[in-house]
């Protein structure tokens, strides 16, 4: 009895002993468990896919268009032909910015990649040169 | 005799199971090595076209997105109040907003697996690096369709709208039913 008694009371000191190292060590786990979780979300809630601020984007970020043209409109009020005209062409407007065919699977084709072209990297540094 | 044929048939056809199912065998030598020596540049052309898309999936998912918050949703619920018959519109913007989410999650997919991509060294493992450009191609063709799919209902709902316009106010008639 005395004994388990004599060891919690040394875990005890030693906890006492070394509380700030204890803390510093908490303090990186939770940071830890903290940044992992926020990572899962950023990667698996789409977020991820819409920042260009990742490496690799430097080049094409100055080209997102800032949308700054009020385009709500009224969710309430009379329908009347006017309100209907003005939704009509702010709708248009809309249209007019959609790419139609964007994402065409055919970019990654063998041949687009040229993949299993005869002409090799080493090759084409030459004719560039 | 006839056990002798039978036991090479089955041998035969063993061996040309195992063959196809040799991953290796899809690509010659010929064709691996055109990998290696082409490496960088393809790797260089999916660099750009993952920078692109990433620009085209914000600047189109920000036009998506402003039609059906700003837009269509606005449109839905003064016609509501206005206590005409809008209900047409209503369901296209219910399937567009199920459309735009599946465009969400299908772009996710698409950028992880081009991603994963980028990734592999095709100088070393240009037989991995081939296989991974197929279910990227298959899934940039599912992102292509849900687009597809988006742009035809935002027609659709701009022919609902212009049935609406012409049943709420006919040419011989100016002023709509409840406007008094």
């Amino acid at each position: 009895m005395n004994n388990s008694k004599r060891r919690i009371i040394n875990i005890y000191n030693t906890w006492r002993q070394n509380q700030f190292l204890i803390m510093i060590v908490s303090v990186i786990i939770v940071a830890c468990t903290s940044v992992a979780i926020a990572m899962d979300i950023y990667n698996t809630s789409g977020a991820a896919q819409v920042d260009l601020s990742r490496p690799g984007f430097k080049e094409v970020r100055k080209q997102a268009n800032r949308d700054t043209t009020p385009t709500s409109y009224q969710s309430d009020g009379k329908i009347t032909k006017q309100s209907l005209d003005e939704f009509k062409k702010l709708y248009q407007d809309r249209q007019k910015k959609i790419t139609q065919s964007s994402f065409d699977p055919s970019v990654l084709s063998d041949e687009s990649l040229q993949i299993f072209s005869n002409n090799s990297d080493t090759t084409n540094n030459e004719s560039t040169e | 005799m006839k056990r002798a044929f039978f036991v090479f048939i089955v041998i035969t056809l063993t061996t040309c199971q195992t063959v196809s199912a040799d991953p290796i065998s899809s690509l010659t030598d010929d064709q691996l090595s055109q990998i290696k020596q082409n490496c960088s540049r393809v790797k260089t052309t999916l660099a750009r076209i993952h920078a692109n898309d990433g620009l085209l999936r914000v600047n189109q998912g920000q036009q998506y997105e402003t039609i059906t918050t700003k837009l269509m949703a606005p449109l839905n619920s003064r016609i509501a109040l206005n206590q005409l018959d809008g209900v047409d519109m209503v369901k296209t913007t219910v399937d567009y907003n199920t459309q735009l989410s599946k465009f969400r999650d299908e772009y996710r997919l698409y950028e992880e697996k081009l991603s994963n991509l980028l990734h592999i060294d095709c100088s070393n493992e240009p037989y991995n690096f081939y296989e991974s450009i197929k279910p990227t191609r298959k899934q940039r063709a599912r992102v292509a369709a849900s687009v597809t799919k988006l742009n035809q209902l935002i027609d659709q709902y701009k022919s609902q709208l212009d049935t609406f316009y012409s049943k709420t106010f006919p040419t011989h008639k100016e002023s709509p039913s409840n406007e008094q």
